[in-house]
């Protein structure tokens, strides 16, 4: 197969792995469990909190 | 320091394999190269002029896709070459008409059939005798395989696999197949990562672009 004079290299990283792993399409892949994201320091960037009114009590 | 990658989701063009056979059942062959691509493992590049790590960029190592369906269509109608899309990643050297790459899978297939059994299937001369066949004028396609080694070899590789009970004119090819081609290709590289996790819809709308095209090949 002729395909062309080259144009560029390119690196290709898939975020999803193209080979479908040893239980697809059985069962499907998994997403990374969620890594906490880091708290801000205590004061830096905090806004401040807005206050809710109490309920109205009769 | 590592180099930042340019894309995020694979390459996806059109080529052709030959249909081997191993004792677990039917497998692709490359058919310039004759490497087997093993299922549910990434094939990776050689070089037989000793590159140190395919492709690079003044050789012709790698492993080959097109954009263009017409580029690989005569090795489908004179050979009865299994077509299909395939994921390219890695290192990949992109060419005015197509992609060589690093790494690639299979991500669907397109197998010419006969109706009946699968006589022949499971002779390896078969893959050369094609080839040779598809040089004589005149010549057939000899020892297709049946639509049930379609459905084994989609089941082995982990893919969709879809019989074309007939091969269409080169003509067919280049007006209705041609623009349905280019959706299939696309849908195989956009909807990739959702497939893979499960998304319904995403397999709903890779399948509406395969049956498109697989009723234009069919001319319905």
């Amino acid at each position: 197969m002729h395909i062309g004079e080259p144009v560029r290299m390119l690196t290709v990283e898939p975020v999803v792995d193209p080979v479908p792993r040893g239980d697809y399409p059985e069962r499907f892949a998994e997403v990374a469990p969620r890594v906490p994201r880091p708290t801000p320091r205590s004061g830096v960037g905090r806004t401040p909190q807005q206050e809710i009114p109490a309920p109205l009590t009769t | 320091m590592t180099e930042a990658p340019d894309l995020a989701t694979p390459i996806v063009g059109w080529r052709v394999w030959l249909m081997g056979w191993d004792e677990d059942g039917p497998t692709l062959v490359s058919p310039v190269a004759p490497f087997t691509w093993l299922p549910r493992v990434a094939t990776t590049a050689g070089c037989r002029a000793g590159c140190p790590q395919a492709p690079t960029w003044d050789c012709h190592c790698g492993l080959y896709a097109t954009a263009d369906l017409r580029l690989v269509a005569p090795m489908v109608i004179s050979a009865g070459a299994i077509l299909g899309c395939a994921a390219l990643w890695g290192r990949v050297v992109e060419a005015t008409d197509g992609w060589r790459g690093e790494r690639g899978y299979p991500l669907v297939l397109f197998a010419p059939t006969v109706d009946g059994d699968d006589r022949g299937r499971r002779d390896p001369s078969l893959a050369l005798a094609r080839i040779r066949s598809s040089r004589l004028p005149g010549s057939r396609p000899v020892g297709l395989p049946g639509a049930a080694t379609t459905e084994a070899l989609g089941r082995r590789y982990a893919v969709p696999a879809h019989p074309l009970p007939a091969v269409p004119r080169l003509a067919v090819w280049e007006s209705d197949v041609a623009g349905c081609a280019v959706a299939v290709r696309e849908e195989a590289a956009r909807g990739l990562g959702a497939r893979r996790l499960g998304d319904r819809d995403a397999d709903a709308r890779f399948a509406r672009t395969v049956d498109a095209m697989l009723a234009a090949l069919q001319g319905r």
